[in-house]
């Protein structure tokens, strides 16, 4: 971690630097430190730290991207030269790229005082945590567990200064029993206290227990409840697959078909929320836009999608605060997903079911269809059978095939519990979902 | 910088590691991309580092820095050793495969350094082949791409190995969409997903021809959209190359990476069916699947000198006639096995662990012409070029999506074409249902740059070899 008075310094190096450019640069420093784990050992234990920058640099209606982690003055001048080629080689770009307006704040010190130097022997002491839990029940071990603090600088020649500092936890872990099969839980915090790790870690070794898969299914229509792990899994695909503006503009996406449309019953609702205290908070993208809470799906209705803020300066539109790469400027992603909770207990929505099926996470998802969003992926560390409200046993893993929004349109309920889970960026916060229709097209052999 | 590398070497060894070695790497990499004619974005990144790795008793450390100051390297050598010492509080005796001390230099065979092309040439390249696709009716969005990389790497470790290698990527593509008001679809030559790599230079790219094969591209993206899907059921079919190396990649690269079988990747990228008590036994296809692993394949996208532990770039096969006989293996999951590491140990980048990936896992060629195979097919489709892919955890249920299938009829290619072909089935099944493979006039060694696997994650280049096979009655569409 750096300081905001370090990206001021480079600020400055550079505007001297790149002389008669503008520039917009995205600089940030990482230490991350992650301890894996696998049949109840350590087996990789790794710690890696950087400094880095992406810069736009803009001189008459040409624009170059460049990154690098050395800001030493040689190292400047040595980009300068790759700078000055670019915009001599390129031609004008078709639209009117402009610089980031003025913005400043106050810098976001998110950081804790617990995570910015953690010593090895901390993740050790969790994973023992985890191997305790799983020795408990006669089960194996695998994951990990990480901590990372990091500084993130966006700023630009038309004054744009933004900072903010973060640390953060994460983990995941896999429990298997004997017969190879068991469960799996993630999460992510900004320490390792709010991870929860150790509760978390007991639901998952009660969900490996009951992991025996006895009962074979056959492909078909099943009504399923999807925990939270497969349902932000689910989202996650939506997000990558329909809601960027780019590929909506240009008609590649399924959103040209559903976009402002009612796509599931009144209480469907999907946002990405930088406000929820239970994410790592992306106060600002990394074109400097403040991030705000941001419907996508409300009451049902897909509302809105996201603009970069390239996408937005090609199409006449606001960017909306989803920029997070300065090399893929058309690429927008909400940070701080949150599927919204329902209105029933877990134990409730468990109990509309007389008989059907609890998808504990999904793995390798893939969009077959991306004009009608058809995903598919196989089932992964625990595919239950419900009776009467019940787990009652367990079957081996199942490939499905859905359509997106024909499956939002048999959702039935939500839980009230949510769970913050692992993933992309800062995670995703996300409820139990009950489903009827879920299509499985295929079995495997575990 | 090797001088103060080997320095820490002998620092690790005062301080009780029983093997450490360090990688200094200096990545850099060039991107272009056109939009419709238009230059949407022209990239350079460059970065250093160094990555150091410790094994003190059973404990593995690593550590890896940008600050190349003395310093700043001893610094991380000491943090990757106080790592190792508390890893090996929590593991059990490991050891790793001998392996002899190489003093050597590796580059990739480049004839033209891509570095050294001109920018406005290239950027010429890829806007004369987006014209070209967009003048075909239907088309409204045609992508074209570029990829260049040189990366330089030092190796030294305790053993005494001291590994120069500069290694240079290419890779090139195009994209034609084409939209309806109901639909879109995309073709791609001559790879999806940014096209085609290899580990040689400028000339490489020349040799894809992308702006005369643009027209062809486009004009099936349009037809698509006015054609049917394939009715799902069982049938022959033939798949061509390009989609060939993401079957090999995905349903036996993938279960052959010894890592994956001792259980290091269950937490993430998953495990596999391939376990030990099928070495030599499991009849993992028909008499004419041999599948290597080859990183010595010149200018293919898996190739180099030694691999990131400093283990020298060997053939080996995986599948012989049929028989499942071998891994992909680093010196730690070799020697469990009582083996050698036959080179597969690779590292993203200087801030990365090497663990064990693919080279060029190559379906070696057959002896039929590409119109044989067709002509041995009452009913069937030809499966061109992929759109999605995904797999089961231990590597058995597989499904893929291709952009394009060609209808076979009576022998022969009818012309009809079909869209959004799916085909799905197990692993060992489908490989036992292989009766032809092209032959070498067929072959070639594909470029996959974005393979993934590991905490924390890593990106892959892999190559490979392969050419159209034919499979019997095999699953294709899904009921929605």
């Amino acid at each position: 971690m750096r300081s905001d008075q370090f990206y001021r310094n480079l600020m400055r190096l550079m505007s001297d630097t790149f002389p008669g450019y503008e520039f917009l640069v995205n600089a940030q420093s990482t230490k991350r430190d992650l301890t894996r784990f696998a049949n109840s050992e350590i087996h990789q234990n790794v710690s890696s730290q950087e400094m880095s920058f992406t810069a736009i640099f803009m001189k008459n209606k040409k624009l170059a991207v460049v990154s690098s982690n050395d800001d030493s003055l040689e190292g400047l001048k040595r980009l300068k030269e790759q700078v000055d080629e670019i915009i001599e080689s390129s031609p004008e770009l078709p639209y009117e790229f402009k610089m980031p307006p003025l913005r400043m704040e106050y810098p976001h010190y998110m950081e804790e005082e617990s995570m910015k130097d953690v010593h090895p022997s901390k993740r050790a002491e969790l994973f023992d945590m985890v191997k305790s839990i799983a020795d408990e029940k006669n089960l194996k071990a695998f994951g990990y567990v990480a901590n990372t603090a990091g500084d993130v600088a966006v700023f630009s020649t038309t004054g744009l200064f933004l900072y903010m500092s973060y640390t953060n936890a994460d983990f995941n872990v896999v429990l298997l029993n004997e017969t190879g099969s068991g469960s799996y839980g993630s999460g992510v915090a900004k320490n390792f206290e709010e991870l929860d790790m150790e509760r978390k870690v007991r639901e998952v070794a009660d969900l490996a227990v009951k992991n025996v898969p006895k009962v074979e299914i056959e492909p078909g229509s099943y009504t399923v409840i999807l925990g939270p792990e497969a349902v932000a899994s689910l989202f996650m695909y939506f997000a990558f697959g329909a809601i960027n503006g780019f590929w909506h503009e240009l008609g590649t996406s399924s959103s040209v078909k559903y976009l402002g449309k009612k796509i599931g019953p009144d209480f469907l609702c999907f946002k990405d929320d930088p406000e929820d205290e239970r994410l790592v908070k992306v106060p600002f993208d990394m074109v400097g836009t403040k991030r705000e809470t941001f419907p996508i799906i409300e009451n049902g209705v897909f509302k809105n999608v996201l603009y970069s803020y390239g996408a937005a300066l090609m199409f006449g539109k606001e960017p909306t605060g989803h920029t997070f790469n300065l090399e893929q400027l058309d690429f927008a992603f909400p940070a701080n997903p949150v599927i919204c909770a329902g209105e029933v207990s877990k134990e409730d929505l468990f109990a509309k079911v007389d008989k059907g099926l609890y998808i504990h996470r999904f793995h390798y998802m893939n969009i077959v269809d991306p004009s009608n969003l058809v995903l598919t992926g196989m089932t992964r560390d625990g595919l239950y059978l419900i009776e009467k409200g019940e787990i009652v046993s367990a079957s081996k893993n199942m490939r499905f095939n859905v359509p997106f929004y024909e499956l939002m349109e048999s959702l039935k309920g939500l839980s009230k519990e949510q769970e913050t889970v692992g993933g992309a960026f800062s995670g995703a916060v996300a409820p139990y979902a009950l489903f009827e229709g879920f299509t499985f097209t295929s079995k495997t052999d575990h | 910088m090797k001088e103060l590398l080997k320095d820490v070497m002998e620092f690790l060894k005062s301080k009780g590691a029983s093997y450490a070695d360090a990688r200094f790497e200096e990545h850099q990499e060039e991107k272009i991309e056109v939009e419709s004619t238009k230059l949407k974005k022209y990239s350079y990144d460059s970065n250093r580092g160094v990555g150091i790795r410790v094994l003190k008793g059973s404990g593995w450390g690593f550590a890896a820095t940008d600050v190349l100051t003395k310093d700043g390297v001893f610094k991380a050598a000491e943090l990757a050793l106080k790592i190792a010492e508390e890893s090996a509080k929590r593991a059990e005796k490991l050891e790793l495969a001998e392996e002899p001390a190489h003093v050597d230099k590796f580059e990739s065979p480049v004839q033209k350094d891509p570095f050294e092309i001109s920018k406005a040439e290239k950027i010429e390249l890829l806007r004369e082949a987006t014209a070209k696709m967009l003048k075909v009716e239907g088309i409204k969005r045609a992508r074209a791409v570029m990829d260049f990389r040189k990366i330089r790497k030092v190796f030294v470790s305790t053993d005494g190995s001291d590994i120069e290698q500069l290694i240079t990527i290419s890779g090139a593509g195009i994209e034609a969409f084409a939209v309806s008001e109901s639909d879109f679809q995309r073709r791609s030559y001559p790879s999806s997903f940014g096209g085609d790599y290899a580990t040689r230079g400028w000339e490489f790219v020349q040799e894809m021809n992308l702006v005369g094969n643009a027209e062809k591209v486009a004009k099936e993206a349009a037809d698509l959209l006015k054609a049917p899907e394939i009715e799902p059921g069982s049938y022959d079919i033939i798949i061509d190359g390009q989609q060939m190396a993401l079957q090999v990649h995905e349903s036996c690269g993938h279960p052959t990476e010894l890592d994956r079988v001792f259980g290091s990747e269950i937490s993430y990228a998953g495990g596999s069916f391939l376990q030990p008590e099928k070495l030599n036994k499991l009849k993992y296809g028909s008499d004419i699947v041999n599948i290597t692993a080859d990183a010595t394949i010149p200018g293919g996208l898996g190739s180099f000198g030694y691999d990131d532990e400093g283990v020298k770039a060997q053939k080996s096969y995986l599948v012989k006639e049929g028989l499942f006989v071998g891994y992909l293996m680093d010196r730690q999951t070799a020697a469990r096995l009582g083996l050698r590491s036959n080179g597969a140990a690779r590292a993203q980048s200087w801030r990365h662990i090497p663990i064990i990936r693919m080279t060029n896992i190559n379906l070696l060629p057959g002896n039929k012409t590409l119109d044989e195979l067709i002509s041995e097919i009452d009913y069937g489709f030809l499966l061109a070029t992929n759109k999605s892919w995904s797999i089961d955890d231990m590597r058995v249920n597989f499904q893929f999506a291709t952009e394009i299938a060609y209808e076979i009829k009576a022998g022969k290619l009818t012309g009809r074409i079909f869209k959004n072909p799916v085909y799905y089935g197990r692993t060992t099944e489908f490989w036992n249902s292989c009766d032809g493979i092209a032959n070498e006039d067929h072959w070639h060694v594909w470029g996959v740059p974005n393979c993934g696997k590991g905490q924390p994650g890593q990106i892959m280049y892999v190559g490979h070899g392969t050419s159209p096979a034919r499979f019997r009655n095999v699953k294709v569409g899904v009921a929605k």
